[in-house]
């Protein structure tokens, strides 16, 4: 059923979303924290920002991505200058990519459990004699550990699930930049309904048990996907 | 010794604390004062977790504030344990108390077993922290606050969120700790008979501003107006003379007097603190024959003084050198014709006991 070029959209995909989801866990982390504690006036402006994948149409996000990463872009510049060349039509390229769009989907629930942490557990530790990084690592991160768990699988799903960030950045080069989604879209185009079948009911399943298995994690501490408290209480 | 001069609180909030004292080295100091005085926020100032606090700490010559630094939460050693102590539920108590011992750079595992066996911990230790009894749970946080090796140990109403009944468990624990620490300790209290029980220091605040300092049998006797009318009294020390078994009864002396008092569990030779509410002591000029107050101690009146209710009058005796404090009316000491240097007896409805011990007060 699934032919050689539907693995290796398969493959890449898998590929993409996890590196995506490493890069989501490292840079979504300290802008959760920030977010979550932070008074600065910036903190609405940033947290929108960070939110606008959520409303703005994917091909928008692609289409100013593929400008600011083009050889005339600001970005493609400093790129080119620094010698790697340009970033569409890479895989590089599409991690970027969805790095911004899947953003929200990671930020809000590391942020929500954090914001739920409150401050007494970082205060005991601190008096304690656990410094900042120290805090951070031994009390905030473990007791949020919910809520980290929910954004990595949001991310991973997301990510797999992304179509037109991908198709303007990316293109359509099977092997590169061809993930599972835009090769069914081919399929379709050419009318090759079973094998679009095939490689659909494949990604309905991993969304179902993604999807399942963190319905199932979060069930057992009574708490909703989105909910503000990622903990028990 | 610890040095506090501070102010918290920026001139935007309504609140603010002022607090100037000098804390002895050793001991137990209560901060006592009715809710919203400040008690929790001069605590949270010397752990250096509050915001907006200036002036200076010092604290066994280590300068924790000043104007040139304030030196952070986590390398100020105290041992704070807050009113509902927050134990890490991701760790078990073991785990727990293992967090404080690893920061404070301490290789021997002497003093933690030393610490599990005072609080009776051997059998909670692979406990989850949802197991634990709100009064295993203070236990279990002083232990800790105490493996952290702190200067200065800071205890914030440790009790008040343990049912009344189960007070008991926990209180012969801090008792214990303040004793075994050898340090300084803070204890924070709306209970006056805690702080009868524990304190040998007491600083009494009210709206952010200290109303009284000094030694508890001291400052319970004279500061006894506005918010702190309902706890008037005085506290003396006295030593357990006798026992009545059969009456459930306690006979304890001071200077030339005794007292006849209900307790039970107390032995002859025990250092007791003695708390006589003004409102339980009457005035008579000579002992009477038949009455159901058997407690007659006679005195000399020192002083009379007006209460906030109308009708009510304050009248301070020396009974022996130590002070007691009587709650009459006015028109009881215009007809008892009361006034200083005056001889009087004061009847002793009732008082609290409370057992001191030694090295506490040194």
């Amino acid at each position: 059923m699934l032919g050689a070029n539907d693995l290796t959209a398969l493959w890449l995909t898998a590929q993409l979303a996890l590196v995506t989801t490493a890069c989501l866990l490292v840079i979504g982390m300290p802008i959760a924290w920030w977010l979550a504690n932070t008074r600065s006036r910036w903190r609405a402006p940033i947290a929108a920002l960070v939110a606008m994948p959520l409303v703005l149409p994917p091909t928008v996000i692609g289409f100013y991505l593929l400008l600011w990463l083009g050889p005339d872009g600001v970005v493609g510049g400093l790129t080119t200058a620094a010698g790697w060349g340009t970033l569409p039509f890479t895989f590089t390229g599409l991690v970027v990519a969805s790095v911004l769009y899947s953003l929200p989907f990671v930020v809000q629930p590391i942020e929500n459990a954090f914001r739920a942490l409150g401050r007494a557990p970082l205060e005991t530790a601190a008096t304690l004699g656990a410094g900042p990084w120290d805090r951070f690592f031994t009390v905030a991160l473990p007791l949020s550990m919910p809520g980290v768990i929910t954004a990595a699988v949001l991310g991973f799903a997301h990510t797999v699930g992304e179509f037109g960030v991908v198709l303007m950045i990316g293109g359509n080069i099977p092997g590169v930049t061809q993930v599972a989604s835009v090769r069914v879209y081919e399929q379709v185009e050419s009318l090759d309904y079973l094998g679009a079948h095939a490689l659909s009911l494949t990604l309905v399943g991993f969304s179902f048990v993604a999807l399942l298995a963190l319905y199932l994690l979060q069930g057992a501490r009574g708490a909703s996907l989105f909910s503000r408290d990622g903990r028990q209480p | 010794m610890i040095e506090i001069a501070l102010r918290a609180g920026s001139p935007t909030q309504a609140f603010s604390l002022e607090v100037n004292a000098e804390i002895p080295g050793s001991g137990t100091t209560a901060v006592f004062g009715p809710s919203g005085a400040g008690k929790t926020t001069l605590l949270r100032a010397i752990a250096g977790l509050a915001e907006a606090c200036s002036g200076r700490i010092v604290v066994s010559g280590e300068v924790w504030l000043d104007d040139k630094r304030a030196v952070p939460a986590h390398q100020r050693a105290v041992g704070y344990v807050a009113q509902t102590p927050l134990l890490f539920d991701h760790l078990d108590v073991a785990g727990n108390l293992r967090y404080a011992q690893r920061r404070a750079g301490e290789p021997e595992t002497g003093r933690f077993d030393e610490l599990v066996a005072l609080f009776d911990l051997e059998a909670l230790l692979v406990r989850r922290i949802e197991a634990l009894s709100g009064g295993e749970r203070q236990r279990v946080a002083m232990a800790r606050a105490l493996l952290r090796r702190p200067r200065l140990l800071l205890l914030d109403e440790p009790v008040s969120a343990i049912d009344v009944a189960r007070r008991d468990e926990v209180l012969p624990y801090i008792d214990a700790l303040a004793r075994q620490a050898g340090l300084p300790v803070l204890y924070v209290s709306h209970d006056i008979d805690e702080v009868v029980r524990l304190a040998d220091q007491v600083l009494l605040l009210e709206a952010g501003r200290v109303a009284g300092y000094g030694a508890v049998t001291d400052v319970l006797g004279t500061h006894t107006a506005g918010q702190f009318a309902d706890a008037a009294g005085s506290v003396v020390d006295a030593t357990v003379t006798g026992i009545e078994s059969q009456w459930s009864l306690a006979a304890v002396t001071f200077a030339d007097a005794t007292l006849s008092v209900p307790a039970t569990g107390f032995d002859v030779g025990d250092r007791v603190r003695v708390r006589i509410l003004a409102r339980d002591v009457s005035l008579a000029l000579a002992v009477p024959d038949a009455t159901s107050i058997q407690n007659a101690l006679r005195g000399r009146v020192v002083g009379i003084e007006d209460t906030l209710e109308p009708a009510m009058a304050r009248v301070t005796l020396d009974v022996g050198g130590q002070t007691v404090l009587a709650r009459v009316t006015h028109r009881a000491v215009a007809s008892l014709t009361l006034a200083p240097g005056g001889d009087v007896v004061a009847l002793v409805k009732t008082a609290a006991l409370a057992r001191r011990h030694g090295s506490l007060s040194a």
